[in-house]
This record gives C-alpha cells, sequence and structure tokens, in this order.
C-alpha cells in the first residue's frame, strides 16, 4: 500500500498530540506538518499537496468548512469534532467522514479505511496524468450550499451553469452553488474531460448521451439525467474533434 | 380540596358561639342599663341568642347542603335572600312566641307586645340574619378565591421549576468532549496534571447534575465551579487563554442562582477566546453596593448583538440568564451587556441574600 500523506488541522496542541499518538497505529498514515489555524494549514495544504486532512471543524477565525471552500481542490478529509449535532448534520447528504473526539480508535481505523478504499483508484491514476494546474477528474472539489455540503469528485460533475456570480453544479440530484465564475472554472477544469458549450455552460463529455444537429450548424447535446445543452456553431467545431478523439 | 372539607377545617363554630354569645351578653347589658332587671328579660335574652345560634346553624346546614360554593353569584341569591328570611322568621316566630307567653305569664314585668314589637322584632331579625349571611359567604367566597389563587400560583412555581431546571442547562457537550479528549492527551506529557484535570471535571460534571436541583447556591460554590471550568479551559487553549477571577472574601456566602455566572463565562470563553486567534482574557469579579450584589464577567472582544451574529453562536446563553433572572427576581434583577474599551463586560445586578 502507498504511503498516505496527511496534515492534521486543529487549533489545540494536546488535540494535535493526540491524534498523532493514535496515529502511531497506522505506520501507512505519514503526518507531512500540522496546522492550528485555517490560513496556516491552506499554505501547508497547497505546498504539501496531502493525501489526507484531519480537520477540525472548529476553529478561531476560519472554521474547516471555510477552509475547504477556499481550496480549489480538495485532498481526502476526516472531519474532526468534539460534539457537533448541527456540523454532523450536514454530512449526512454525502460521504464526508468524520471522527468524534475523544476518537475511537476502531473508528478511526474505520474511516482510514474508507478513506483507502476510496482512493485506490483515483491516486494512481491521478499520479499518471498530473497536468500542471489542471485538476484531474478524479480530484474532489468542496461544494457548500447553505446547511448542506458535499466532497464531489470532479467526474462526477455533469454540467456547470452560470448563476451571476456564482456557478450551477450539477451532479447526482443536487445543483448547488459555488462562488466562482464559469471562466475561474474553466482555467482549472481538464479540457478532455469538461468542454464550454456555450457562454452559459461547461459540460462533462463523459456525460453526454446522445448529440444531435440542430440549427445554423449547432449542436444539441443531452446529458444523463435529461438535461439539454445547446452548443454553439463556433464551439460545435471544436466538440466534434474532441469527441472524434 | 373541596369547600365542603374547608369549612369543616374553618374556624365556622368558633365565630357562631363568640358572635351569639356576644349578642346575648350585650341584651343583657343594654337591658340592666335601661334598668330592665327582671329575670324574664334574661330568659328572653337567652331565647333571643340560642334561637338566633340554632336557627343561624339550621341555616348554615342548608347551605352547605346545597355546596353552593362553586355557583355563581346568582345562583347564590335565593339562598341568600330567601334563607335569611325563612331563618329570620322562624326565628323572630321562637322569640314573638316566648315574648308573648311572657306577656301573658307575667303582665307586669314582661315587655310590651303589640303590633309595632312584631314588625320590629321581624324586620330586626330578617336584617341580623342577612348580615350572618353576608358575613358567611363573603367569607366563604373570600377562601374560595384565596384557594384558586394559591393553586394557581403553586402552578405557576410548578411550570417555573420546570423551565429554570432546563434553563439551568447542563454543561455544554462540545465543552466536556474536547475536556476529556485534552485530559486524554495530557496523560502522555503531564499525568499528575492529567489527575487533577479529571478531577476538575468530575466537579464540574457534579455541580451541574445536582445544582438544577436547587433555586440558589452560595457564590463560593459557584466561584469554585468557574474556576474548575477556567481551568479545564486553559488546557485547551494554553497561552490563548488568561482569566482573573476576583470575588471580595465577605461574599463567599451570598446566593445566587445556580449556573448563571458559569453560562456567562462559558459565553465568555466562546466568543473573547476561542473565536479569537490569539486568544483573550476572561475575568469575573462580584461585589456589594448596598442591598445589590453586582457580577461582572468581561472578556475581550467586540460586543456583536445577537441578531449580527451567527446562529450557532447565540442559542440558550444570554437569552437563558436574563429568562431565569426575570423568573426568579421579576424586575428586582438587572442584566445588560456593555462594550468597554476592549472588552465586552456582562453584568447582572440582583438583591443580595446570603445563607
Amino acid at each position: 500500500m502507498n504511503n498516505i500523506t496527511a496534515i492534521i488541522v486543529e487549533d489545540s496542541r494536546l488535540a494535535r498530540l493526540e491524534l498523532r499518538t493514535m496515529l502511531e497505529a497506522h505506520p501507512e498514515v505519514e503526518i507531512v506538518a500540522e496546522a492550528d489555524n485555517a490560513d496556516t494549514a491552506k499554505e501547508l495544504i497547497e505546498a504539501h499537496d496531502p493525501d489526507l486532512l484531519f480537520l477540525d471543524i472548529h476553529m478561531p477565525g476560519k472554521d474547516g468548512f471555510q477552509l475547504l471552500e477556499e481550496l480549489e481542490s480538495v485532498p481526502g478529509v476526516i472531519f474532526t469534532t468534539a460534539y457537533d449535532e448541527y456540523a454532523i448534520k450536514s454530512f449526512e447528504y454525502n460521504a464526508l467522514d468524520y471522527i468524534l473526539k475523544p476518537v475511537n480508535p476502531d473508528r478511526l481505523a474505520g474511516a482510514l479505511e474508507r478513506f483507502i478504499k476510496q482512493n485506490e483508484a483515483a491516486q494512481t491514476q491521478a499520479a499518471a496524468a498530473h497536468q500542471e494546474g489542471v485538476l484531474h477528474p478524479d480530484k474532489r472539489v468542496f461544494v457548500k450550499d447553505g446547511e448542506k455540503c458535499w466532497l464531489v469528485r470532479l467526474g462526477d460533475i455533469r454540467m456547470f451553469e452560470v448563476y451571476g456570480n456564482y456557478s450551477r453544479v450539477y451532479f447526482e440530484g443536487f445543483k448547488p452553488l459555488i462562488l466562482r465564475s464559469l471562466n475561474q472554472l474553466e482555467e482549472r477544469l481538464p479540457e478532455d474531460v469538461f468542454f464550454r458549450a456555450n457562454r452559459q455552460q461547461i459540460i462533462n463529455v463523459n456525460h453526454v448521451e446522445k448529440v444531435d444537429t440542430w440549427f445554423n450548424g449547432r449542436l444539441k447535446a443531452t446529458l444523463h439525467g435529461g438535461a439539454e445543452v445547446e452548443i454553439s456553431r463556433r464551439q460545435a467545431v471544436k466538440f466534434k474533434d474532441l469527441l472524434s478523439l | 380540596m373541596t369547600a365542603a372539607e374547608n369549612e369543616n377545617r374553618g374556624p365556622f363554630w368558633a365565630f357562631q358561639i363568640t358572635g351569639w354569645s356576644l349578642l346575648f351578653l350585650a341584651t343583657i347589658a343594654v337591658n340592666l342599663l335601661r334598668g330592665k332587671t327582671e329575670w324574664i328579660t334574661l330568659f328572653l335574652a337567652l331565647v333571643m341568642a340560642g334561637g338566633g345560634f340554632g336557627m343561624t346553624s339550621l341555616y348554615r346546614a342548608y347551605i352547605k347542603r346545597g355546596n353552593f360554593s362553586a355557583s355563581s353569584l346568582r345562583s347564590v341569591l335565593f339562598p341568600l335572600f330567601g334563607g335569611a328570611l325563612i331563618t329570620s322568621l322562624l326565628w323572630s316566630a321562637m322569640m314573638l312566641g316566648s315574648q308573648y307567653l311572657a306577656h301573658l305569664a307575667l303582665p307586669e314585668s314582661a315587655p310590651v307586645f303589640d303590633r309595632a314589637v312584631l314588625w320590629l322584632t321581624a324586620i330586626n331579625n330578617y336584617f341580623v340574619v342577612l348580615i350572618w349571611a353576608i358575613i358567611y359567604f363573603a367569607w366563604h367566597y373570600f377562601r374560595l378565591a384565596q384557594t384558586a389563587r394559591l393553586d394557581r400560583y403553586k402552578g405557576e412555581m410548578a411550570v417555573r421549576d420546570a423551565q429554570l431546571n432546563t434553563l439551568k442547562g447542563q454543561i455544554n457537550p462540545h465543552f466536556m468532549f474536547n475536556a476529556l479528549n485534552n485530559i486524554r492527551a495530557l496523560m502522555l506529557e503531564d499525568v499528575p496534571r492529567s489527575r487533577e484535570a479529571l478531577l476538575k471535571l468530575s466537579e464540574l460534571l457534579r455541580y451541574s447534575m445536582t445544582m438544577t436541583e436547587k433555586r440558589e447556591v452560595a457564590l463560593r460554590e459557584e466561584i469554585n465551579v468557574v474556576n474548575d471550568f477556567l481551568v479545564l479551559n486553559k488546557i485547551q487553549y494554553e497561552s490563548r487563554l488568561n482569566y482573573r477571577i476576583e470575588v471580595d472574601e465577605a461574599l463567599q456566602k451570598a446566593v445566587i442562582p445556580p449556573m448563571i455566572i458559569q453560562i456567562l463565562v462559558e459565553n465568555s470563553v466562546k466568543h473573547g477566546v476561542s473565536a479569537r486567534p490569539d486568544g483573550g482574557e476572561v475575568s469575573v469579579s462580584a461585589e456589594r453596593i448596598s442591598d445589590r450584589l453586582c457580577i461582572e464577567v468581561s472578556n475581550s472582544g467586540t460586543w456583536l448583538s445577537p441578531s449580527n451574529d451567527n446562529r450557532d453562536n447565540n442559542g440558550i446563553g444570554l437569552p437563558n440568564v436574563r429568562r431565569r433572572l426575570r423568573l426568579l427576581y421579576g424586575d428586582a434583577a438587572n442584566f445588560h451587556i456593555r462594550q468597554e474599551g476592549e472588552n465586552v463586560i456582562a453584568r447582572i445586578e440582583i438583591p443580595y441574600h446570603h445563607e
């Protein structure tokens, strides 16, 4: 098994000591850095690009969720919290994992096991195709919309759509908003997967179910889940090229 | 409790016997003053008082059997006026009968007996019985209203106690689990200190569990627990938290509602230390100003009124303190928060009491 690089983000020194001590039972986890607040954590995450974060929800200044929202791509996350019904509720919508402090060793082992299972495939592929500045489809983004939050694999997102200063993200049965413009997103998205269909929409070509010709040399793509997207004439040519690859 | 039981325990017979005895003695006194020293007048006074006593006692039995206590005022009109009329007529008949007999037997010494005496006695007796009845009913209604008010008050107290028990609140679970986690870690580096911390935590838990049964506790006890709480927080926040407790030795025996300083201090740690990357200072002080006990809890930071604050920071703490003080002291308590320089200060003023 590959070594898992991890960063502990936790404001209490003793809580970091506790977690580090407990992780001694898991030699496959290598703690590359520790941070006691969100800003330091952000720098360290960008510098080390860890596989996994142990992240305290409550921290002075920015909390754990705000940290994730600021990250371009989110590593694996295991939240740590002492007690927080409100925050834990937001995990019910997705695969985000959390452990409660004081930490039960079995619970920690279970969370690590789940993390490894989810990331085995991702890790090897991500390592193979790593382009500077562009995110691999297996990378995940943190999406928070009101009380709900998700950690979504880029490849699972069907479409991004302009919504004022925000973009609407379509995946599974959800369509929450994120505070990024479509142009910002386009720069970071792998262009062999995500295609700018028109001014308003970016689609995931892997989620295109069928393509029909439309008026004036335009195309109409139907996505999984039934959404229909018009591809402008200018883009239609590129789209054909992309698919013929 | 029914009205009948109330009556049995009431002072009816004491009043009844005393009242009629006094009337009897007063009549004799008046007779003596008028120079009427004949034995027959004594006999007639005895008939008057004894008859009144007997008739009104029967009248009362009739009222009680009707059990008018719970009924409306209108349904009392007949028992009151009609009952009094019948009673007074019977009583008058008794008195006039004996006066007539006395008049026949002793024409010289017995009082005059004519149509005027007949009417006067009847009317006079009606008013006496009516006054008796009014006093009886008024007393009865007074008692009834008093019981009702007492019951309502007891009900309110029960509700208040229930509210207080929930308001007094328990230790914040977030704090508790963090403390346990810290103690677990502290065992790795400082066993004596971790043992000490565990003791503080148990004292804090015991206090929060047992104090919910009390309305008031000694300031000394509360301050001990606040100190425990701050010691435990010091383990969590280390150099980020500084605290001071300044309570005059003379105030040790003052009493306060339990957990009230604790809640404020918890709030102060949350806003003044936990939420601030560089931490801050929390201080607690108490002083007596004439008959008022003034408690201040201050923390570093800027006061944001609850509407500006985010939701999970402002659920229970301050409204809880405000409500408890209102329930316990009404207008006699005062609670407000102010900004003073770099500090937010919460101030409680309550009437000073001691153990």
